[in-house]
């Protein structure tokens, strides 16, 4: 009985030598510029999450500026003067003047330009190969009235015919199948390039999960990214992704894997400022299901061709308003 | 005057301070949340250090766990300790890291055996670290999180997403393999 109390009593002693030596183990040493480098890191975040705020806010003015205007509407259609009908226009908020060249009719066009509003008129490529201009509200679809409808984002449930004019914005030179085609977008070099449209009949994320992928793909270089996404296990993922993680304790864990498709110079949150990373085509994010939490995060140049063994659903990521 | 300010900062209750800036980080103030996490970030970069196999990796990982833990807070419901929380998402995120190594075969490399003309406080804890090294990485964790920075088992169990039974059975393997390290010469069968 004694031995095993002296027994305890040593073992107790050696744990707590166990415990300081683990304590006097050198710490590492880490860079000067640690502090501005963790700070850098938060920072992306706190802008991603300020450009979401505003995005609300804007619907919301959007909102009211409707609700004004058809209570004005209503109220005109009563009396004797008509009111003028105005037109609400998804027209940049920043209210900086448009880089865009203008048509005889003053109607904007050209590719799309990260950080800014769209032309009024925005270049692809026709279904015969033609280069023209579809108007941006045609592609666009419906205003969406709060963030739920942003399923608008997604490709549709049907391949959609927009019409392709001349920069004009008259003369019709073809159509453009969205769901199907190409578009162009204005690479961060200045150069445009053509991108080709999925044509999967797709499924509506959570708006959390957009809203993840959507500043993935933002903070990582090209906010008109695509995303391939779909909810599984998190043993699927990680054969999905090749990331298969050691310390996965619950493989049939629910989790959300997204694999997104754009130009991605950027990877701000691992990099040191200043340095830059290959570009990569593609990144993968995997997030609990329940804490929302990210699991996993990757790039690559290539495809990643695991995926195709999982039934992924399309969206497109482009900001609906440009702050 | 400036003595005033300082005593009015030093007589601020610990506690309320620590909510104060809980509330503020959430809301996303970046200075707050960077207060908020500044006690806690010696063990996070200790314990992203010792996971990792190639140490210069540290700085990256954590960059990482603050992007994370930036990003998460508002959904931080305060069921777990915040120490707890932070080593979970360090945790994980050097557990993804190390995923995306090609091949980690040389652990721990750069802190090998010592040279025999070392002190020998020296040499054990270099003999220490190789161990921990040598560890597999969940009870490398679980002997940082519990031996060195005095976490109980439940804590230890919401950060790695373990069973509570587990951390005793792992912790009671690293344990062993630990003071094997620290042991004596004579104890280890050396002549």
């Amino acid at each position: 009985m004694k031995k095993g109390h002296d027994g305890l009593v040593d073992e107790q002693r050696r744990d707590l030598e166990l415990g300081a030596a683990l304590a006097a183990l050198p710490h590492p040493e880490l860079p000067d510029d640690m502090d501005a480098r963790l700070r850098a890191a938060v920072e992306v975040e706190r802008r991603r999450r300020r450009r979401r705020r505003l995005t609300v806010l804007a619907l919301a003015a959007a909102v009211a500026a409707l609700i004004t205007v058809g209570g004005v509407a209503l109220a005109g259609s009563s009396g004797s003067h008509r009111p003028t009908p105005v037109m609400i226009l998804a027209s940049p908020l920043t209210g900086s003047p448009t880089p865009y060249p203008t048509n005889s009719a003053g109607q904007t066009y050209g590719g799309g330009q990260e950080g800014i509003a769209d032309p009024g008129l925005q270049k692809v490529l026709a279904t015969r190969g033609a280069s023209g201009y579809c108007w941006s509200s045609d592609l666009d679809g419906p205003w969406p009235m709060n963030l739920q409808e942003t399923g608008w984002l997604t490709a549709t449930d049907s391949r959609r015919e927009v019409a392709v004019y001349k920069a004009d914005g008259a003369t019709q030179v073809g159509i453009f199948i969205v769901g199907g085609g190409s578009y162009s977008y204005t690479k961060p070099d200045g150069t445009t390039g053509m991108k080709a449209l999925p044509n999967r009949i797709a499924k509506q994320p959570p708006v959390w999960l957009f809203d993840q992928m959507k500043g993935l793909a933002t903070n990582a270089g090209d906010a008109n990214a695509w995303a391939w996404w779909t909810l599984t296990t998190a043993e699927q993922a990680a054969a999905a992704t090749g990331n298969s993680s050691p310390g996965m304790t619950d493989p049939g864990r629910p989790v959300y894997v997204a694999f997104i498709l754009g130009d991605f110079t950027k990877w701000l949150w691992s990099l040191p400022e200043g340095t830059w990373a290959p570009e990569y085509s593609w990144i993968y994010e995997v997030v609990d299901a329940d804490s929302h939490e990210v699991d996993g995060t990757g790039a690559s140049a290539k495809p990643f061709k695991a995926a195709e063994k999982l039934e992924l659903n399309i969206v497109y990521l482009r900001e609906r308003i440009r702050m | 005057m400036a003595d005033a300010a300082v005593q009015a900062v030093v007589m601020a209750p610990a506690s309320e301070s620590a909510d104060a800036l809980l509330h503020a980080a959430r809301r996303g103030d970046p200075g707050a949340f960077m207060k908020l996490l500044a006690p806690e970030r010696p063990r996070l970069e200790s314990l992203a250090y010792r996971l990792l196999d190639d140490h210069a990796d540290v700085a990256d990982v954590l960059q990482e766990v603050y992007f994370s833990a930036y990003r998460a807070l508002p959904k931080y419901r305060g069921d777990a300790r915040l120490a707890t929380w932070l080593y979970r998402i360090t945790y994980n995120a050097c557990l993804r890291h190390q995923a995306r190594q090609p091949d980690t075969a040389d652990a721990g490399a750069d802190e090998g055996r010592p040279s025999p003309d070392h002190a020998s406080s020296v040499a054990e804890r270099l003999d220490l670290a190789a161990a921990l090294a040598e560890l597999p990485v969940e009870q490398r964790a679980l002997v940082l999180m519990i031996e060195r920075d005095g976490f109980d088992y439940r804590d230890a169990a919401t950060a790695l997403s373990i069973p509570l039974g587990t951390v005793s059975s792992r912790l009671a393997a690293a344990r062993a393999k630990l003071r094997g390290a620290l042991a004596p010469d004579q104890e280890r069968g050396a002549v």
